[in-house]
């Protein structure tokens, strides 16, 4: 009798095989108000999707904000990239570090990004 | 969010070229129409002297990702350009206004004026309004072209490699990479023909084949020189038993006989170029796909980034970019497409694990414009973050912290309900606290006896007939017990029971809460001879047991009609042919083959043949008999007149020792000599088998003459 795998009827019934990562200082700093999240990446290996975890919580695990600000040039080439912003209002001390989401050209030779930061 | 344009006068030393091709909205043919804007020389540029002068400025962009709390949500914002063209002349704007402008394609260039103009953007026209601030032209970019479906091609059903007719319509799906469980479709049935994708693009491989989750053995067909040969060297291939012939240059594949539940099979993607698996590599095929010439910029570079094994199919409906997504989204990566044609993949990351990531920059595609003020560099990824002095600023929106993040891989394409997986794979899955599958609970030697079980207090019953061939009285309603057993307790009180009758019976069972008479068969009208079969959940396991109705007429054969007689030399009586024990395998084998005897004789020529033996078989998992019963009546023995190819089964996952009892009413109605012969074999399921051993014992024929 050929062995069977345990996990294989598990595997069937499900969407995929899931690899999770855990963030001990988030869930000990915020409790029941962090949040768990999912989503099924294209791997075919456990150790590729560990990776891959951990990698995503580093960058979801915050708490991130979502700002706008208006910067000059027509800066298109900002998008997916990370900036270091300095800024007046907002709390943007020297060099705070953002991922630009979004980018609007605007009339004047100016640009509208979209930025996730970290809150802390 | 949009921006209402404006004419940009700090821009007027940049020089806008538009040229487009809306349709003439008589004909549906396209117009050429030029545009032009900025500069301080005339327009005659590019071999043309046609250009209507009013753009108020150069092509503005908008560009951008979904992101909610649960992190990027795919839906990447195509990007869009806005050129606005405001002319000094009424009477222009009403001549462009009479063209049908949607989907016109599009392209505009830029230059420093004077200088040679660069293509900023090759796309279409998405929108169209005309308002007081003139004709705006909303331009869809390269991502245009990925925003159509990636699979349009369908099966035929024309024969061969499209298929049966029923196979019309059926959607020819993509595979690239490593991809798992995809559901096999149907294409001829006479074969058992299946395909997993687009027969013109041959995969790597197709290295495991399921039905109801249960692999099969594997045989390959290579490619025979042409799709034709490959399909006729499929279809002539002998397919192993339990398992299939793959051919895998033709997307295709033949199990060996009609599955039992969902087929799906494991795929590595298509070949193209040279197969290929990883996230950057399948991007870049999936673009070229959707758009010829389309590529991903620095691809091995980008290829770094994600090195792991990984795979995606896709099916009607899904378009390029939605398939784009699916890919980066989950192996965090994101995608930009520019107007030249090439696509960017980029890490969702913030500072460091930016500069631990970032590539060398790569040539950047050719600048869209030269002017220094202006200067939109190119989709080329920085090394480092850029410093930047924020104007203004405000706060959009807050997302809650993430405490965990499970990413999935090794997606199921076809997630089966339980009742779609084989049992004993089910069986497999069921844990319990302490770690053990309900499998390996099982006993494993040899032989073991299962202890579950039904029994009947008697294996038949006759009833007796009158003249009328209606019951005689005083015989119904008559009450069978059934009883189940487990572990030699009487569980019949918690089972669950139920009752299935064959031929002229009608019979209830007492499947009542609490009651001591659960199992209990109450039989209430007999016209003919039958079966009635108890069935009892167990344990999770279902069990049935048969016994057997018979009827016994008054004797049928009489010389004088009414008088109740019966005639001297009718034929009448019993008669019984009995054998030795005959063992039982996998190819047919007879049981017993009576010589030639009389049912009946003249106009009432019909009796009952009752077969008997006793089953005594040890199994290895699934696995049952397939009992036959043949009669010749003059003319050879011809299709059985009883059987029951799933035959009598076991199913209870595991291995099962079953030593019952089986009886058989077989009507016969002839007026000659007749023979009758009875053959059993066993037959697997499911990776089950009988074990050798399995014998059929005090095997009997007793004939009922002239019993009706």
């Amino acid at each position: 009798m050929a062995a069977v795998d345990a996990s294989l009827a598990e595997w069937l019934k499900a969407a995929a095989l899931y690899a999770p990562a855990t963030d001990a200082g988030v869930a000990a700093a915020w409790g029941v108000r962090a949040i768990e999240t999912e989503i099924v990446s294209p791997f075919a290996e456990r150790a590729d999707a560990e990776a891959e975890a951990a990698r995503q919580l580093a960058f979801l695990s915050g708490p991130l904000v979502l700002d706008r600000h208006v910067v000059d040039g027509q800066r298109r080439d900002l998008l997916g990239r990370t900036v270091a912003i300095d800024g007046d209002d907002l709390d943007y001390p020297a060099g705070v570090l953002a991922f630009v989401i979004r980018v609007e050209e605007l009339d004047g030779n100016l640009t509208a990004l979209d930025v996730l930061r970290r809150l802390a | 969010m949009t921006t209402e344009p404006s004419p940009s006068p700090n821009n007027s030393h940049v020089v806008v070229l538009v040229e487009a091709g809306p349709a003439d909205a008589r004909t549906g043919a396209p117009v050429a129409v030029r545009l032009a804007g900025g500069g301080t020389r005339a327009f005659d540029q590019l071999g043309h002297g046609d250009w209507l002068a009013g753009v108020a400025g150069p092509p503005r962009i908008v560009a951008g990702f979904g992101f909610a709390a649960g992190g990027w949500t795919g839906g990447a914002i195509p990007q869009t350009a806005m050129v606005v063209f405001s002319p000094a002349e009424r009477d222009t704007l009403a001549a462009l206004a009479r063209h049908y402008w949607d989907e016109a394609p599009v392209r505009v260039w830029t230059a420093d004026d004077g200088a040679t103009p660069a293509l900023a953007i090759d796309g279409t026209v998405a929108t169209a309004p005309i308002g007081p601030g003139g004709l705006t032209l909303t331009i869809a970019g390269m991502a245009a072209a990925l925003s159509r479906p990636l699979v349009t091609a369908r099966f035929a059903g024309t024969g061969g490699l499209e298929g049966d007719a029923d196979a019309t319509g059926g959607d020819k799906r993509r595979s690239w990479g490593r991809v798992f469980n995809v559901e096999a479709r149907l294409l001829r049935k006479a074969s058992n023909r299946y395909e997993v994708g687009d027969p013109a693009f041959p995969l790597q491989a197709i290295p495991a084949v399921r039905d109801k989750g249960r692999e099969g053995a594997l045989a390959a067909i290579g490619w025979q020189g042409s799709t034709e040969a490959t399909l006729a060297a499929l279809e002539a291939a002998e397919v192993p038993r339990g398992g299939a012939v793959v051919a895998p240059s033709i997307a295709q594949l033949r199990w060996w006989t009609q599955p039992a539940g969902p087929l799906t099979v494991d795929v590595l993607g298509e070949i193209g170029a040279g197969y290929v698996e990883t996230v950057a590599t399948i991007a870049d095929r999936i673009v070229a796909a959707a758009a010829g010439g389309m590529a991903v910029q620095d691809l091995a570079s980008a290829d770094r980034l994600r090195p792991g094994a990984a795979g995606i199919h896709v099916t009607a409906g899904e378009t390029a970019a939605q398939a784009l997504d699916r890919l980066l989204l989950g192996a965090s990566l994101l995608w930009i497409a520019d107007a030249a044609g090439s696509v960017t993949l980029l890490p969702w990351a913030i500072s460091g694990a930016l500069a631990a990531e970032a590539w060398a920059p790569g040539a950047p595609a050719s600048p869209a414009w030269t002017s220094a003020g202006m200067a939109p560099r190119a989709w080329a990824p920085a090394a480092r973050p850029e410093r930047l002095r924020s104007r203004a600023v405000e706060r959009v929106a807050t997302f809650p912290p993430v405490r965990s993040r499970r990413v999935g891989y090794r997606r199921n394409h076809r997630p089966h309900s339980p009742a779609e997986i084989a049992a004993d794979i089910l069986a497999g899955d069921v844990r319990f606290p302490d770690g053990a599958t309900a499998e390996q609970l099982q006993p494993a030697e040899a032989g073991a006896q299962v202890t579950r079980a039904i029994a009947a207090e008697v294996s038949t019953i006759a009833f007796a007939l009158g003249e009328d061939g209606q019951v005689a009285d005083g015989q119904l309603p008559r009450t069978v017990r059934f009883t189940a057993t487990a572990a030699s307790a009487n569980v019949s009180r918690e089972a669950s029971w139920s009752v299935e009758t064959t031929g002229g019976i009608e019979a209830k069972i007492d499947n009542a809460a609490e009651s001591w008479a659960r199992g209990v068969v109450t039989i209430t009208a007999v016209t003919g001879p039958g079966t009635i079969t108890a069935r009892a959940l167990v344990d999770g396991v279902f069990l049935a047991q048969a016994i057997s109705v018979t009827t016994k007429g008054a004797l049928a054969d009489k010389s004088q009609a009414g008088t109740g007689d019966i005639a001297a030399g009718a034929v009448t009586g019993t008669e019984l042919f009995s054998a030795g024990d005959v063992p039982v395998t996998r190819t047919e084998t007879v049981l017993i083959e009576t010589p030639a005897f009389r049912v009946g004789d003249g106009e009432y020529g019909r009796g009952i043949a009752q077969v008997s033996f006793f089953q005594d078989c040890s199994t290895e998992k699934d696995a049952g008999w397939r009992v036959r019963v043949y009669v010749d009546t003059g003319a050879g023995f011809g299709a059985p007149v009883w059987d029951q190819p799933q035959g009598f089964r076991t199913a209870n996952g595991g291995d099962t020792f079953w030593a019952y009892p089986t009886n058989l009413p077989i009507p016969i109605e002839a007026t000659g000599p007749v023979r009758v012969r009875v053959t059993a074999q066993a037959v697997a399921f499911a990776g089950g088998d009988a074990k050798a051993g399995a014998t059929a014992r005090y095997t009997r024929v007793l004939v009922f003459r002239g019993a009706r």
